[in-house]
């Protein structure tokens, strides 16, 4: 479980949101919604401990990320808490310089795997999100926006995540791979029964596939009402 | 400055940190020994062959008249070995692959390639600074290494075809006066030149702000540094192995 009390976060005298508290319970699909520019990702970025918040506490599974970013020595708690999180950046960040297959391998660096049992997650995955088994040979620049988003979910869970953080996962995609990868997102949380934490400001996606929607709205994130209808959030 | 200084020389010693990561994956080191290295030996050949040509025929410009030819090859080989062949070859490499090596990592920063690492866990200053600093100790003293035969060549052709030096005579003087003392210094420097482009160019690439402007601006800081500091290095070496 995740729980988030008090959280502010601001840019030098910019204040981006303040005193945020709210719970993704194990299993569900919770959305976050917000204009562009409201700070979902920075409020994503928070949470996963990339970036530190100004007060606040975040706690996954009983592990205080806020206390484990703010020194040097608990690094490798810190890293220990991050591979239990799988993340699908907005802009894929799959590195360029590596194959597809080498990107999703990353996810798997440090475990120890035999080189046979490392080829048999990646291709499993690459099925799972699927995608055809020759794409695993390809690097970034060959790819199409959408191939490379189902290649960061595929690196996302490569290594087993009981959390996936997915930040806009259909911004910029074309309707056709945006349903395909909505699909996925109910997909993998239903058979790999993680959380999904889903930052984006697209509504049909989160009316497809929310569960617990909230909204980050004028520095706060509140939890709209069930008569509520998504569109008068955005007003 | 000495705040960034500061920054600068944690970011090394953290980075060293990750020795025992790095050396399980010589592939990290492989992969930039070859663009690093194998990738300079053109740009590297060109200049070398000109710093010769350019010796040769300066010293025999500044030798008076009467004096031996051979001083040609000695004063020649000397300058060659302990400074033009070192200092010039580094600050090309800084140019050419400390330049590269600040943009891939800034716009590595600037598309969250970066973040996407430290997601999985993965230490990226250990991941991707430690194989580059350790592929500059390497690559940079091998190349000049490389570079300094090429430019005593070249001098020997260019004082035989130009100067009409007779080629035993340049070896004379090379052989005679040429010590030991003049190939390690020049040696020494290298390894830190290697040490301060890796090193340099992997920070500030680290260190780049947001967006196309962001890279832009460390890539010129990283190159104005590293060349700065080798300057700085290279009068520190000749001022302890030279004096």
């Amino acid at each position: 479980m995740i729980k988030v009390s008090g959280l502010s976060k601001g840019f030098s005298r910019q204040k981006v949101f303040a005193d945020v508290s709210f719970e993704a319970h194990d299993g569900r699909r919770v959305f976050i919604l917000g204009k562009s520019g409201s700070g979902k990702t920075v409020f994503l970025k928070c949470i996963l401990g990339l970036l530190v918040p100004d007060s606040g506490k975040v706690l996954i599974d009983g592990d205080d990320v806020t206390r484990l970013m703010a020194k040097p020595r608990f690094k490798k708690e810190l890293t220990r808490v991050r591979q239990r999180i799988g993340y699908v950046f907005q802009g894929s960040a799959l590195l360029d310089s590596l194959s597809v297959a080498d990107n999703i391998a990353l996810a798997l660096d440090g475990k120890g795997l035999a080189w046979e049992e490392r080829n048999r997650i990646i291709d499993e995955k690459i099925a799972l999100v699927g995608l055809d088994r020759e794409v695993r040979r390809k690097y970034p620049v060959q790819l199409s926006g959408g191939m490379k988003k189902l290649v960061a979910i595929a690196r996302a869970i490569a290594a087993g995540p009981a959390y996936i953080f997915y930040d806009e996962p259909t911004t910029a995609l074309d309707p056709a791979v945006a349903t395909r990868i909505t699909k996925l997102i109910i997909e993998l949380s239903e058979r790999l029964e993680v959380t999904s934490l889903i930052v984006t400001h697209d509504m049909g996606l989160a009316r497809r596939a929310g569960q617990d929607v909230y909204f980050l709205k004028d520095y706060t994130l509140s939890r709209p009402r069930r008569t509520t209808r998504l569109e008068e959030l955005y007003e | 400055m000495i705040r960034q200084l500061g920054r600068y020389l944690i970011f090394t010693f953290r980075a060293f940190g990750g020795m025992g990561y790095v050396l399980r994956r010589p592939k990290l080191i492989l992969n930039q020994v070859y663009h690093l290295g194998l990738l300079s030996l053109p740009v590297v050949s060109f200049t070398a062959i000109f710093i010769g040509m350019v010796v040769a025929l300066m010293v025999s410009y500044q030798l008076e008249a009467g004096l031996p030819k051979f001083y040609v090859g000695a004063t020649g080989g000397r300058t060659i070995l302990i400074e033009l062949a070192p200092v010039i070859i580094s600050l090309l490499i800084v140019a050419r692959v400390g330049s590269n090596i600040t943009a891939r990592i800034g716009t590595m920063k600037v598309t969250e390639q970066i973040d996407a690492l430290e997601t999985m866990g993965i230490n990226s200053v250990h991941y991707l600074a430690l194989p580059i600093i350790i592929a500059g100790v390497i690559v940079v003293p091998a190349l000049v290494i490389y570079g300094n035969l090429i430019s005593l060549v070249a001098a020997a052709v260019s004082a035989k075809v130009i100067l009409n030096i007779p080629i035993a005579d340049y070896v004379f003087g090379l052989r005679r006066y040429v010590i030991l003392n003049d190939v390690l210094g020049g040696l020494l420097k290298t390894l830190l030149f290697g040490l301060t482009m890796g090193s340099v160019s992997s920070y500030y690439g680290f260190e780049t702000g947001v967006g196309a402007e962001g890279v832009g601006r460390s890539v010129t800081y990283s190159v104005v540094t590293a060349a700065a500091l080798i300057m700085v290095i290279d009068f520190s070496v000749a001022f302890w192995v030279f004096r």
